[in-house]
């Protein structure tokens, strides 16, 4: 195990890293979930997720699934800094032990500062509640707090849905390599102005959530 | 990253459309060539086969008969209308007459590879629920007993090396004609005549149902855009795998239009029956022709003549390529005269020295080589399809003939570009669907019934289509073998010591894999073996790991046929790594780097 130094998030040069808070979401079916950094010591929850996923699953998020998240990948999954690399998890706060069920995390491009790799997993049992909605319009808003304007994604293209719903939030979607689409996103500047699509159309692909999604998407009217 | 460049989609679609199509009679089954054929000219030559040194002629008639009374042996034995058959032999005669007795019988024909493994026979014959199994050697035999067990309506076996022929010929022996006039009569061409299992990027094989409308609305496809190049003594030789929907259309356009179709008799023997033979038209994957190029650079090479061969390919490209432009200089001229007697016809003389018509697929054959063989005096046309589009949608053709496209689409096949790139066809070779998989076949179509090919082109202005890329997670070999990676990874990677494994092998002449191995699994394996101690350097070299990673190799293997199986592997120094760029910032499994990174170490693999 890793001691709790690793939770402690590194100021980079230049930037501020900021706590985004923990934020109380009432889902569709009125489930509620508690959305929140990601923290080191969600490491082992995060690798027992990991192993319940199906092969299928695995296959879609990493393309090329290892059996197991090693020490290695386990560190660099949560050993995050708040600003380059930021990951949200959100746990089902009304169900025993309040399981993490979704994880989602930007990483900043080196090369452009701009733009940064987005990726969202939900565990199989918690998918269509509205859950990777709900965590990603809190990922835009961080990462626009932090000066991100694009979000970039490999993508399969198998993943059908996703690149749909991509599709819909304005997003382009080029071929990459044999399977793969290049997905990237511009993200709506001045987001509390925003009035796009955004809305309407994850009401679309998503059961009507009602209560928590009220919070989210307040900001964007 | 591909993030730098910001990319653009293009939101407009293109269509390109080629001539129209006569339709079919509602009767015209694939039997139906053949019946008149038989009736209008018995004698005339449908195949040879090789006795001793030479190829001997196998006329019409006596083909027909053969099929006429292995039929009936398919009907004694059972076999009733729509009931599959599965077939699993290299290329022979035998192989098209099993076929075709299997259609007059009303039944279906389910092809195998001759190397498949056991597990996909498994596959295949239970998915297809097949009666019947033809194999056509013991040791194929043997393989199937061991699963045989587990597909119980394969109710009967036989095998063509030790008289599955005579044995057929014999049990139909009082089978009146008349019961397979019947059979005949039901035909029609929504008929199911054949259902060719692929495999898919993830789980089993998938059966494409043909029907006979499907098979010979293409094979009219191909005689309408090349039927005037056909000669009355042409002749065809034909030694790729039958279960090939490439050689499966080859030998069905041959048949149709009077083409005599020569069966080698083993792959292994090719270079010497191109002489025998010395077809007038052949149809091969890129793989073929890579090897002709590569064993005549050798020759030259080790002849001392490297640098005029070497000399000799730059003018035939040249050549060529001026001469698609339009004009050749008087330079490129003399000097493509001169080399064409100390050079290119040797290279027509390795094809036999009367190839005229010749047809690549299955894969990609690069745009220098396609120049290079003009330029030699073979003009090589390439077609591009899929199984599921019987297969071909478009080709190549003299006259329509543009190095780096796959040519213009077929009489009555529509392609369109999708919004993401993707090539989109109709027509009517485009299949039914696949074998009891409704969900699959949703998947394939669109909503206004286009059938998505999962590859990516672009039309040009012309019409010709040129393929980019690809959507579905899928390798093609050179030798036009579609192998899905995912599996044979998944496979690999579940021995404890492979942390990650990229399959290679795109426009290869075979697969070949790519292992990194677990420090740490590494080190507890090295503990038990009594290896301890040993820096993690030594043991990637050690020849105990090598043979542990090859053991999962081997067990991958055994899930696939040998034209999809891992001939080589390298052990990776390290780990996939994100400051490399192997994975992205949130560890994805990038190909095209890994394949970028050790391009060296694959490059060995395939040069030894």
């Amino acid at each position: 195990m890793h001691g709790p130094t690793a939770d402690a998030p590194r100021d980079p040069p230049g930037e501020e890293a900021r706590d985004p808070g923990e934020q109380v979401h009432t889902l569709g079916d009125g489930g509620r979930i508690l959305v929140r950094a990601l923290r080191a010591s969600d490491r082992d929850e995060l690798a027992a997720g990991y192993e319940e996923l199906s092969s299928a699953s695995r296959r879609l998020r990493f393309f090329n699934p290892p059996e197991h998240l090693s020490g290695r990948l386990l560190d660099y999954l949560v050993d995050v800094d708040g600003c380059n690399h930021f990951a949200l998890g959100a746990q089902a706060i009304d169900e025993p032990g309040q399981p993490g069920v979704a994880v989602a995390r930007f990483a900043r491009d080196p090369h452009d500062p701009s733009c940064a790799e987005a990726a969202v997993t939900v565990r199989e049992s918690h998918r269509n509640r509205g859950i990777g909605t709900i965590l990603l319009v809190s990922l835009v808003d961080e990462a626009l707090a932090h000066g991100i304007t694009t979000f970039t994604a490999s993508v399969m293209w198998e993943n059908q849905a996703l690149l749909d719903g991509l599709r819909a939030y304005g997003a382009v979607v080029v071929p990459a390599e044999p399977g793969v689409a290049a997905v990237s996103v511009a993200l709506p500047r001045g987001a509390k102005e925003y009035e796009g699509p955004f809305p309407i159309v994850s009401c679309r692909i998503l059961p009507q959530p009602v209560g928590g999604w009220r919070s989210a998407s307040s900001r964007w009217r | 990253m591909h993030a730098r460049v910001k990319p653009r989609e293009v939101d407009f679609v293109k269509t390109a459309t080629g001539p129209l199509l006569m339709p079919l009679a509602h009767d015209a089954h694939l039997l139906r060539p053949l019946l008149d054929r038989f009736e209008a000219e018995p004698g005339s030559v449908l195949a040879s086969i090789r006795e001793g040194d030479h190829f001997v002629d196998v006329t019409v008639k006596k083909v027909f008969e053969s099929v006429w009374r292995v039929a009936k042996g398919l009907v004694a034995s059972g076999v009733a209308p729509g009931d599959r058959v599965a077939l699993m032999s290299h290329t022979r005669l035998e192989w098209m007459i099993l076929d075709y007795a299997i259609l007059a019988a009303g039944a279906v024909t389910v092809p195998i590879y001759d190397s498949s493994s056991a597990e996909q026979i498994q596959w295949i014959i239970g998915d297809s629920e097949a009666v019947m199994f033809v194999v056509e050697t013991p040791a194929m035999l043997a393989t199937f007993e061991g699963v045989r067990a587990a597909v119980p309506t394969c109710r009967r076996v036989l095998t063509i090396d030790t008289g599955a022929i005579k044995e057929l010929e014999r049990l139909g022996a009082d089978v009146p004609d008349s019961s397979i006039e019947e059979r005949i009569a039901t035909l029609d061409i929504d008929s199911i005549a054949t259902i060719i299992y692929t495999s898919g990027t993830t789980g089993r094989p998938k059966g494409c149902v043909l029907s006979h409308g499907n098979l010979r609305n293409n094979a009219a496809q191909a005689f309408d855009a090349l039927g005037g190049e056909v000669r009355p003594d042409d002749t065809g030789l034909l030694f790729l795998p039958l279960a090939h929907a490439l050689t499966k259309g080859n030998a069905l356009f041959d048949t149709e239009a009077g083409i005599a179709i020569g069966f080698a008799t083993d792959i292994a023997h090719l270079a010497e029956e191109l002489q025998l033979h010395r077809p007038t038209t052949m149809a091969a994957v890129p793989r073929i022709f890579e090897k002709v190029y590569n064993a005549s650079s050798h020759k030259a090479h080790s002849e001392r003549k490297g640098p005029i061969f070497d000399h000799a390919v730059a003018v035939a490209i040249r050549w060529s390529r001026e001469r698609t432009k339009g004009r050749v200089w008087p330079w490129t001229a003399a000097e493509h005269l001169l080399f064409d007697r100390l050079v290119y016809r040797k290279i027509r003389h390795a094809f036999g020295g009367r190839l005229r018509l010749c047809f690549s697929g299955g894969g990609p054959l690069g745009e220098r080589l396609t120049h290079f063989f003009a330029g030699a005096g073979l003009h090589i046309y390439e077609g591009y399809g899929l199984t599921e589009t019987s297969p071909m949608l478009t080709i190549a053709r003299p006259g329509a003939w543009k190095p780096g496209t796959v040519g213009r689409p077929l009489a009555g096949t529509s392609i369109m570009i999708a919004g993401d790139g993707e090539i989109l066809a109709k027509g009517p070779q485009v299949f039914q669907g696949y074998w009891r998989n409704d969900r699959a076949t949703a998947e394939v179509f669109d909503r206004d019934g286009w059938f998505r090919t999962g590859d990516i082109g672009e039309l040009d202005a012309e019409g010709y289509l040129r393929i980019t890329g690809r959507k579905k997670e899928l390798i093609v070999t050179a030798a036009g073998k579609n192998v899905a990676p995912a599996p044979l990874e998944d496979r690999l990677r579940a021995h404890e010591l492979i942390s990650q494994a990229v399959i290679v092998g795109d426009a290869r002449p075979f697969i070949a894999a790519l292992i990194a191995i677990d420090e740490m699994a590494a080190s507890n394996w090295a503990t038990r073996k009594g290896l301890a101690g040993e820096p993690f350097a030594d043991l990637l070299n050690s020849e105990e790991l090598k043979a542990a990673v090859q053991r999962a190799v081997d067990d991958a293997n055994a899930s696939v046929s040998r034209a999809e199986s891992i001939r080589s592997f390298v052990v990776l120094p390290r780990d996939l790594t994100i400051e490399s760029g192997e994975l992205t910032a949130t560890l994805k499994v990038r190909r095209a780097v890994v394949e970028k990174a050790y391009a060296v170490q694959i490059d060995r693999i395939y040069a030894g």
